[in-house]
């Protein structure tokens, strides 16, 4: 919902820099009014239309392969809504994410192995952050590096004091509330798929702040996914991996 | 090494345990938040006992001893109190509680095993079975006053294994599928290597010099705690 709404008012920017630049109304619309609503209305439509489409095609209720199967449509809708939304030059992450809000409405549900595409999602965001590496103009990567650093370490501090503030109220500890914070350092891959987005339909602002973001957005995706990865693990909610459970191991064997 | 004396109690004292699930509001999966509702559960007196199980989406609360039906009875119509103390922080929690046998359609692979030594000593022995007893139940334990008692008290009652089983069976779905058993909560159970019945003996001695000698030797027991 943060990104839904963040992708919401994104828009809107876009559409206000077109009207302030050009005083062109349509224009400025078309960019923002027509993007946003076309994209929620598609997004939508594939949501609503999305546990029929598994029923129809379901072979069997309840079984294994019903369910491999139900994963396979809802996986194959999105895909087709988002090449569709890029077509129409609409926002496909809009419509991905409209969707994904109205099919999770209608209790269309993927296990958590399925999640963010599996093992497909994974060599995706691979191939993701090879496109975000080639947007990069890496001649300003040093200069901006020290600039990366301050921003992150304001807005990191901002989560951390934020989320130990309401930590007690709730319900759980200071130090997960703090580790929740440092677990929010945010990663960069949205951010720069926005701006490269808005680029196309003429925002320039992307393309000027890109050279600037360069070192934020580096130190972002290489510490923020580092940070995001390790804090469930600081905060035990994660499953353990092989290294603590040798460590466990050790000091069971020491114990006894 | 022998097991040591039988810790004696009244003869029929009597008292309640019962495992709950913890599911998220979303999906409802069981949900790991067992540390979460012990720390929030701990701000405030609790009427009754609570306490972790083997993995992180479970607990169990449980009565006092009694020594007759009648109160044990009464403390378990009068749980309202403990219910609404757990509703109240799973609401603030934003998770739900729920009793049954098995959890429907959780995947054994995702459950993390809580962080107690006992609960890590299973799991390093036993592997994957840790994971697997993911599973709820009621248990009524019966006191004894002695071991002898006890294991003959154990004996009688094996031939009523089946109506246990019968009146206690709810747990038809597991993993996400119909099993097509009413209490396949047994099955995950019956994994282990120490679960199932007791070896026929009606003295505590014999027990405990000579079988669970003999069990302790192998590596896989070291109290009473791991037959199941």
């Amino acid at each position: 919902m943060n990104c839904f709404l963040a992708l919401l008012l994104f828009k809107c920017v876009v559409g206000c820099w077109h009207l302030e630049s050009s005083g062109d109304w349509d224009q400025a619309a078309f960019k923002s009014v027509y993007v946003i609503a076309l994209s929620i209305v598609a997004g939508a439509v594939c949501g609503v239309m999305s546990p029929t489409l598994n029923r129809l095609t379901s072979p069997q209720q309840g079984s294994s392969q019903d369910s491999s199967q139900s994963t396979a449509v809802t996986f194959a809708l999105c895909v087709l809504l988002t090449g569709v939304a890029q077509s129409l030059q609409l926002s496909p992450l809009l419509a991905a994410l409209a969707f994904g809000a109205v099919a999770r409405e209608r209790w269309v549900m993927l296990s958590h192995a399925q999640r963010n595409f599996g093992t497909l999602g994974d060599v995706f965001t691979a191939f993701l952050f090879v496109f975000i590496g080639s947007l990069l103009s890496w001649e300003s990567l040093l200069g901006s590096l020290l600039l990366g650093a301050v921003v992150l370490a304001a807005r990191s501090s901002v989560h951390v004091l934020l989320n130990v503030g309401v930590a007690r109220i709730s319900g759980t500890t200071f130090r997960k509330g703090a580790i929740t914070g440092l677990s929010l350092m945010p990663m960069a891959a949205f951010a720069l798929l926005l701006l490269e987005e808005s680029r196309r339909y003429g925002f320039d602002l992307g393309r000027e702040s890109l050279p600037v973001m360069v070192g934020l957005l580096v130190m972002q995706d290489v510490i923020g996914t580092w940070v995001t990865q390790r804090a469930p693990l600081w905060a035990g909610e994660a499953q353990p991996t092989a290294a603590s459970l040798e460590t466990e191991e050790k000091t069971l064997e020491k114990g006894a | 090494m022998a097991l040591g004396p039988f810790g004696k109690s009244n003869a029929l004292s009597l008292g309640v345990e019962l495992e709950l699930q913890l599911v998220n509001t979303v999906d409802f999966d069981l949900t790991p938040a067992t540390n979460d509702l012990l720390e929030l559960l701990s701000r405030q007196p609790f009427p009754g006992t609570v306490t972790p199980e083997m993995t992180q989406s479970m607990i169990e609360i449980a009565t006092g001893i009694h020594t007759a039906h009648t109160p044990l009875l009464a403390e378990l119509r009068g749980m309202r109190g403990m219910r609404d103390t757990l509703v109240a922080a799973c609401e603030r929690l934003n998770i739900d509680i729920c009793g049954g046998g098995t959890h429907p359609f959780q995947r054994w692979s995702e459950q993390r095993v809580f962080s107690r030594p006992r609960f890590k000593e299973l799991s390093l022995l036993c592997g994957y079975l840790a994971e697997h007893f993911t599973v709820f139940g009621q248990h009524v334990h019966v006191g004894c006053a002695s071991g002898d008692d006890a294991l003959f008290l154990l004996h009688s009652l094996n031939h009523c294994v089946p109506h246990f089983i019968a009146l206690s069976a709810s747990s038809p779905y597991s993993q996400g599928v119909d099993t097509l058993f009413d209490s396949a909560r047994l099955n995950s159970v019956f994994a282990f290597p120490l679960s199932g019945r007791a070896p026929f003996t009606l003295s505590w001695d014999d027990f405990s010099n000579v079988y669970f000698t003999k069990m302790e030797a192998t590596g896989v027991v070291k109290s009473m705690k791991d037959f199941y």
